[in-house]
This record gives C-alpha cells, structure tokens and sequence, in this order.
C-alpha cells in the first residue's frame, strides 16, 4: 500500500496536477458559493474541455471541483443565510444563527477544518478499501454486474427522488437515449436515422451541458425577477477570528469524527451522497449532543458534524466509481463519462492496468484536501464578493461558455442546435418536475447494462435463470425488489393496521352500547 | 396529461423502432431486445401517469393558478433559446468573433438590461478570453467566418 500512496503521490505532485488540481479546487469552491451553479453544472460545461487533457490531470480538476463545492457552499450558508449547495441546506440552521451572534469565524473555522479532518479521514478510508474492493469485484461476472448495475439505478430513482414513477420514467428515457448509436455487443447501428454523426451515439458532454447547463440557465432565467438580495452578516476581518477555541475544539471533535464515519458509509450508497449525509449527521448530533438547549440558536456541534459528514460523502462516492466503475450519483456518472473520452474504463481492471491513474487520483484528494483548506480560511472575503456579481451576467457567461464547448467537441455546430435542444428538454423537465439526474445516470451506465444483461443471456442461452443462481447476483437482486416493493409493503401494512384499529374502535364503541 | 402523453409517444416510437430489429434469435437476445424492454417500462408508466392525471382532472383538484405560473417569465426563456439559436444560424458564416459579440451584446444590453459599459466590458473580456482559451490553450479551430481573410 505505501508502495502505490508513493506512486500516486509521484503522480499527483507533477507540476500540471498540481495547476490543476488547484484549478478544480478554487472553481469547486467558487461554485459552491454560487447558489444554483452546482458541480454538476460546472462538469458538465467543462468536460469538454477534458477531451484536450490527459485522462489523469481532467479526473483530478473535474473531483476537485465535485469535493470543493462543498467547501464553497458553507460560506454562503454562515454569512448570507443562502446554501450554495443543497449540502449545506442544513449548515444554515446553527451556522447563520452563530453568524448572527458574531460568531461567523468561528461557524466558517470549524467547518473548513472538520472539512479538512473529514475529507482526508475519507481519502484515508479510500485507500485502503480500495484494493480489497477491487480484488473482490474482480470476481463479478456479467450477471453480477448486472444486478449491481441495477440496484444502483434503483437506489438513485428512490433515495435520491420526490416521485418514484417519475424518476423511474426518466431511468428508462435515459437508458432510450444511452441505445442511439452502435450495439455494444454486434455493433450494429440503432436509431442514427442514417445519420453519421448519430453513429457515435449521442455525445455525453452535449447531453449534460444541454440538460443541467443551458436547462438550469432557463429555469433560473424564467425566475430573474424574483429573486430576492440575500441578508447579509459580517464578514470575519482576521485569520484569528477564523480559528476556533479549546472549547469550540471540544465540542466539535466528536460530531467530526462521527461526521467522516458516517457521511463516508452514506457516500458509498448510491442515491446516498453528500445531502443525506449532512441531514443525517445534523439528526445524529442533535440526538446525542450535551447541550441540547443551543441547538436552533447556533450549536457548533451543528455545523461541525454535517460540514464534515459532506465533505467525507464526497470521499465515499469514488469508492464504487473506482472498484467498481459503477457511479453512485450524477456527479461520479460524469466522470464516468470523462473516464470513457479518454478510452479508460473505472474499475478494477483499472487497478491493475493503469494503477498510476488509480493512485494518482486517490492521493490528488489528500493533496485537494490541504489546497481547499488554506483557500478557504483567508479567501472567505473574496469569495463572498463573486456573490455580488449579477446573477444576470453570470447566466449570460455560463451560456456563453456551453455554446463554445458544444462547438469545441467535434468543431461542428450540429451539436450547438443538440445542445439547444437538451436544454429546452431540461427547462421543461424541470417544469413539469422531471428530474434530469436519473436520466443521466441512466444514460451512462445503460450501454454497460445492456452488454452484461446481454452477455449473461448469451452465456446461459437466454436463460434469465443465471441472475437467481448466482449467490451475488441473488442478494442485490433482492435489495433492489425491496425497495422497489416497499413503498407499496409500507402501504399494505399501514392498511392493516389502520383495519386492526377500526375493529378494536367498533368493538369498543360497540361494548359502550 | 402532456408529459405523460408525450413520453407515452416517445415509448411507442422506440418500441416501435426495437421491433423494426431483430429482438431474439435462436438462444440469445439481439439489438431490439434491451430497447424494447426500456419501451415497455416507458410505455407502461407513462400509461399509468396519464391515467392518474384524467383522474386528477375529473376530480376538480387542478388550481387555476397553475396555468399562470407556467406562463409567466416564458417570455424570458424564449428569447435565450430564439438568441441561442440565432448563435447557431450564423457561427459558421459570420464567424466566432462577429457572432459572440453580437450575441454577448445583445443578451446583456437587451435581455439582462446592463449598461452599455457594463456590456461592453463584459461582452469584449469573455470573446477575447474564449478566443485565447479556446484558440490558442486549447488548440481548437473555431470558424473564421467573415473574417477569414484577417485571421
């Protein structure tokens, strides 16, 4: 293990990853101070730029922007009661109430530095569970595959979602989009329409850019005008107002620790991630917190346990992506895609083929890691000014930016009119309350799903029986019909009980007569 | 209803297309085989969704507002898809530089209603920086256009 940390420390501490590691760092962190700019958004935009670097140094700048946003999104969350990221919705209960009373720095310290504690505690959990990971996937065939492949679906549409059925429906428009192009199996061309440039496949930066760039750009557009100014609360002055106490120091080290443990777990989970992580950890901490009376008026434990159960979610969600090469949310399905641009594919054969890539990666983190922490404790006040710039000029500059990277890709403007046409997809989606991250997710792992249903068919002469006999395949098979079948055993029990209560009602009522 | 009704199309056309392939042959599932699955999920929930929505109609439960809620600010989106695609028509034939500033130009001053140094500041940075990131970082040969004899 010191051998490959060594590796990918030679790696990830050449000169260009360090530029651009740090460039993924500061712009993650610039968007998460950005409300309705996510990471997301911003990968989306910049793969396109990814296709003119290697497939090490774009991974490393495209992860920095995924782990710096959550950094970002805290400070808008303490100083201007705004979440940058959904995140850090939860930061803003005790951190803008701390804010209010002068204790901004303080909010702003512990969470850079349980940040910090968390993030690398994750990296350091990441590392050692990776090969072992990686070993064991290594024993997945086609039908294994495809079950977790499927599981992972599941638990995006149902953790991760408001509507089941419509999530789901998006799955499945994801997955019709993710068949255009050639067979991954007999190569034989499906729905191009005789088109050359539909011969590829429809093109995932297009498809991202148009849905969560130019889509989010309309939405937010058709709601300028009622936009409200943010309230505002002094900005800490010094680093020393930054630095929390002995007592801060003790109130804070547990809900970190328990912060990294948890939100790494979450982060694993696909559909878990970041959001539920910090939700999760503020219910921990207010459950188990010494000083019950401070929480909702600015308990540090409240933004101490959240801020670092992010921060390690973010760690978590590249343990599937790099053992296993199965992304567990829409962030890790772009980088998928990135992975795919430059001919490589996550995953364990990855480990043992291209381990330099693999370390290289996992040691950027701890090196991110160090970066975010010493951008964020004296640039507080730089950051906090991108906030004044007109979210008009933004929308416009954002816009801008999608139409020249649309072009950049095959130096052909039929993607910009395919772009277009995704973003008013997008708008609309999000109109009628469709959310575009299934149909992403679903895109990029659909033509995987497709080759191993396909190759487990093949290999027991189309019989589906395969999935059920082997052991692997059985359990998450079985995970995944229980939380398909849930809600409605929920309902079931629900109903029975409520026909238990209306029995005992009547004979009670009736025994009174 | 109209989304429903619009994915219920969506699937029928892919089942429709699946079925064009070949879906099954011998022991082993063949190219329609995975599009036709995804278009029977598709077909079957957007079924159900619209089923529901009728019923919901029916029911009286629709608030009026909601038709004004999808109405307002159109007006604001339209114009960035009319502008975007504008950007589109003319790129190849005018050029990078003619067709950004004009587009930069008009969404700042007319659509986001800067001032004309704010526009022209902004607008001026972001072509020359996209120009320099694009054209000589990135190596990327956007079209000359009019220009081409001065490039």
């Amino acid at each position: 293990m010191i051998d490959n940390l060594v590796m990918g420390f030679g790696v990830s501490l050449s000169f260009q990853n360090l530029i651009y590691c740090f460039a993924g760092c500061f712009l993650g962190t610039v968007v998460g101070v950005l409300p309705g700019l996510g990471p997301v958004a911003t990968i989306a935009m910049l793969l396109t730029l990814t296709y003119k670097l290697d497939v090490t140094s774009s991974i490393i700048m495209l992860s920095g922007i995924y782990y710096g946003a959550q950094y970002g999104g805290t400070i808008t969350s303490v100083l201007l009661k705004i979440p940058g990221e959904a995140s850090t919705v939860v930061t803003v209960i005790e951190g803008y109430e701390m804010a209010q009373q002068g204790k901004a720095g303080k909010a702003l310290g512990i969470a850079a530095f349980g940040s910090f504690i968390a993030g690398t505690i994750g990296t350091i959990i990441l590392s050692l569970l990776a090969p072992p990971l990686s070993e064991l996937a290594l024993k997945f065939g086609p039908p294994e595959y495809t079950s977790l492949m499927l599981l992972g679906l599941t638990l995006v549409i149902y953790l991760g979602s408001k509507s089941i059925s419509k999530a789901i429906l998006m799955g499945a428009v994801g997955l019709a989009l993710g068949v255009v192009g050639l067979d991954p199996v007999s190569s034989y061309e499906r729905f191009t329409f005789g088109s050359q440039s539909l011969t590829d496949g429809i093109d995932m930066a297009i498809l991202a850019m148009g849905l969560f760039g130019i889509g989010e750009i309309l939405y937010m557009a058709e709601a300028a005008s009622s936009r409200s100014s943010p309230y505002r609360v002094k900005c800490p002055d010094t680093l020393r107002e930054l630095l929390p106490d002995r007592q801060d120091w003790k109130r804070s080290l547990k809900p970190i620790g328990r912060g990294s443990i948890l939100g790494f777990l979450l982060g694993i989970l696909p559909g878990g991630g970041a959001v539920i992580a910090s939700f999760a950890s503020y219910a921990l901490e207010k459950k188990l917190t010494l000083y019950p009376q401070d929480f909702g008026k600015g308990a540090i434990e409240g933004v101490a346990g959240p801020e670092s159960a992010n921060n390690a979610a973010a760690s978590g969600a590249f343990v599937p992506l790099l053992t296993l090469g199965i992304p567990s949310n829409v962030v890790m399905a772009l980088l998928v895609g990135a992975f795919m641009i430059h001919g490589v594919t996550p995953g364990p054969f990855m480990l043992k083929e291209q381990p330099q890539v693999f370390w290289g990666i996992i040691t950027s983190m701890y090196i991110g890691n160090m970066i975010l922490l010493v951008l964020n404790v004296p640039l507080i006040k730089f950051f906090v000014k991108i906030i004044e710039v007109p979210y008009a000029i933004l929308s416009v500059l954002i816009v801008f930016i999608c139409l020249i990277g649309a072009y950049s890709i095959h130096n052909n403007s039929v993607d910009i009119l395919l772009m277009i046409i995704f973003g008013a997809l997008g708008y609309v989606m999000r109109k009628f309350e469709y959310e575009p991250a299934p149909l992403m997710l679903a895109f990029i792992i659909g033509p995987l799903l497709e080759k191993s249903l396909r190759q487990s068919l093949i290999m027991e002469q189309g019989n589906p029986m395969i999935f059920i006999t082997s052991p692997i395949s059985a359990g998450l098979l079985l995970v995944t019909a229980l939380f398909v079948f849930s809600p409605l055993l929920m309902k079931l029990i629900k109903s029975q009980r409520a026909a238990v209560l209306l029995q005992q009602v009547r004979k009670s009522a009736s025994e009174a007569d | 209803m109209w989304s429903s009704l619009a994915l219920l199309a969506f699937g029928l056309l892919v089942a429709f297309g699946a079925t064009r392939l070949s879906v099954w042959r011998g022991d082993e599932p063949r190219q329609g085989f995975f599009p036709l699955l995804i278009a029977v999920v598709i077909v079957c929930l957007s079924l159900l969704n619209l089923i529901r929505s009728l019923a919901l109609i029916r029911s009286q439960e629709r608030r009026p507002q909601e038709k004004r809620h999808w109405h307002a600010g159109l007006g604001r989106v339209l114009t960035y898809l009319v502008l975007m695609l504008l950007y589109f028509a003319l790129l190849d034939k005018a050029g990078f530089l003619i067709t950004s500033v004009l587009f930069l130009a008009v969404m700042l001053k007319h659509t986001e209603r800067q001032t004309w140094n704010t526009t022209a500041t902004i607008g001026l940075l972001a072509v020359a920086t996209g120009y320099g990131l694009f054209v000589y970082l990135l190596k990327v040969p956007l079209p000359k256009g009019l220009l081409a004899s001065f490039l």
